[in-house]
């Protein structure tokens, strides 16, 4: 039973950190790469706060918040001067950075032996030590994240952003700070990201560096594709499927080696599919 | 509010498209921009909208100068423009398109939409009555929840100017509204044009179509060689040895 409600927290996470970036690279038409970062900024920041200096949780979500969106926002707004290929690249140098400090600046993060002892969530004296109670935290805070989500893409800001993925000369004749709305989707997606390392942090109660990884910006990536690039129910049964998928595979006989690797080749068609997309939205542009 | 554009130059590498253009939009005339091909009135029309940088020159919009402003701003200042080939959002619906050509949105602001908000909810509320108005005026109510990429082109000449109004600017540029449209949308379009001069937008058309250019215009300028001559009307225009050489 246990296992089942691990099952459901890591849904519930994925869901965060798929429908976050489903703002970036679904509604605005920016395909980044550097989502794990955000999601490591997340976990690193509740994980160094609570540890070190005894924070409270309901201290560290805010400065999680803050810290992702400021990295967010310094990202974007260099990033956001380039266009396709150029765009993914400099999100995937971000992603590498964010690595890079995490598994270096050993004084601060302890590089690759991790924070351990991170301890249980939370609020008000209530303790989320139990897996059923964590389930029901995650599921708020994955509704929370749905409503906010669902809120602004279903908004005039929304239609913006849309719009402007697909034609962003003409959104601007309308009137349309597209450069700013390119910059307020990717800080809001970040600072969304940042929510799903918390929940991890502590739920994990170990973090280290390997677990926000390239592989990791690709695999959400791939639950987004999956999903449906603006389709934030699609990408909750993206992430519950591609979750799930290790388990179906070891029911049927698959042996456990070969169905975690399954994951592995869910990436390459991810990546096949990215490609497909780009270049759909390549010949779209070379049509208008 | 007036425009004035003032001493326009425009070079690409060696070749001079503008050489020392200048020219004013009333409100409430309908001025016709004509000229061969390659002869730079997209290029004009570029630079009035803030998409591309003249050499020399200045553009003032009521005296204040426009230069180095970025072209959603200059959108927000009051001068909208179309484009020659067709630009819509393709994926979204006719109706959809024209709510989004509205300008100052409450509900584009994302501090008011992270969460459910009662003045965007009747901003919205009260733009899809007004979108739904525009479609009806446009001819093309009966494509609003259409996307914009699977009506005709003809309605999707309609739509283009029903974000123009959606827009609302006081100078509206037009490249080619009527081309390759049969006479039935031609008269839509007419009518419509017309309908904006009268609310007093000054309006600036690139046009080939003689019958439309006749209908509508009340000024031409000819564009040739990097200069702008002034013709009162078609007439005078068509008559001119200047003009006759240039199509010949």
């Amino acid at each position: 039973m246990d296992y089942i409600l691990h099952l459901g927290i890591l849904i519930c996470i994925y869901t965060i950190l798929a429908q976050s970036l489903s703002l970036v690279a679904g509604y605005s038409g920016q395909m980044s790469l550097a989502h794990a970062g955000f999601y490591g900024i997340g976990a690193y920041t509740t994980a160094l706060l609570s540890v070190n200096y005894g924070f409270p949780v309901l201290l560290t979500i805010p400065v999680a918040l803050l810290i992702s969106g400021i990295v967010a926002y310094i990202v974007s707004k260099v990033a956001v001067k380039t266009i396709d290929d150029y765009y993914i690249i400099i999100t995937l140098g971000i992603q590498v950075v964010i690595f890079s400090i995490m598994n270096n600046w050993q004084e601060l993060t302890r590089g690759p032996l991790g924070i351990p002892g991170i301890p249980s969530f939370e609020i008000f004296g209530f303790v989320f030590d139990s897996k059923f109670s964590f389930l029901l935290l995650s599921v708020f805070f994955t509704s929370l994240v749905w409503f906010v989500l669902k809120n602004i893409t279903s908004s005039p800001f929304g239609r913006m952003l849309r719009a402007l993925s697909e034609d962003e000369i003409y959104t601007k004749s309308l009137g349309k700070n597209v450069a700013q709305a390119k910059v307020v989707s990717f800080v809001i997606s970040g600072m969304l990201a940042s929510i799903a390392g918390v929940l991890y942090a502590h739920y994990i109660s170990y973090i280290d560096p390997t677990t926000f990884t390239i592989d990791e910006s690709i695999f959400i990536l791939s639950i987004v594709i999956i999903g449906g690039m603006r389709n934030l129910r699609g990408i909750f049964f993206a992430s519950a499927f591609l979750v799930l998928l290790p388990e179906a595979l070891r029911f049927v006989g698959m042996p456990s080696s070969i169905a975690a690797n399954m994951r592995q080749i869910f990436y390459g068609i991810a990546l096949i599919m990215v490609i497909f997309q780009m270049g759909k939205q390549q010949q779209k542009k070379a049509n208008a | 509010m007036t425009l004035k554009v003032q001493h326009i130059a425009k070079s690409y590498g060696e070749k001079q498209v503008l050489k020392d253009v200048s020219f004013e939009l009333q409100k409430g005339t309908v001025t016709v921009l004509m000229g061969t091909n390659g002869s730079g009135k997209t290029t004009l029309f570029n630079i009035v909208s803030g998409f591309l940088k003249q050499d020399k020159g200045e553009i003032l919009l009521d005296g204040k100068t426009i230069n180095q402003t970025e072209p959603y701003q200059i959108n927000q200042l009051g001068i909208s423009r179309t484009f020659q080939d067709m630009r819509l959002i393709g994926k979204l619906t006719a109706k959809e398109n024209v709510l989004l050509a509205f300008p100052k949105q409450k509900g584009e602001n994302w501090w008011n939409v992270i969460l459910p908000n009662k003045k965007v909810k009747q901003e919205q509320e009260t733009n899809q009555q007004k979108a739904e108005e525009l479609l009806k005026t446009c001819f093309i109510d009966d494509v609003a929840d259409h996307k914009a990429n699977e009506i005709s082109y003809g309605q999707q000449k309609l739509l283009n100017l029903a974000c123009c109004m959606a827009n609302n600017t006081y100078v509206i540029l037009l490249d080619e509204p009527v081309a390759g449209v049969n006479p039935v949308y031609r008269d839509r379009l007419t009518t419509i044009i017309q309908q904006l001069k009268q609310q007093g937008k000054a309006i600036l058309i690139i046009e080939h179509n003689t019958d439309f250019i006749e209908q509508v215009a009340d000024e031409i300028l000819f564009l040739n060689d990097g200069t702008l001559t002034l013709f009162d009307n078609y007439e005078t225009l068509k008559n001119n040895p200047q003009v006759q050489e240039a199509y010949i």
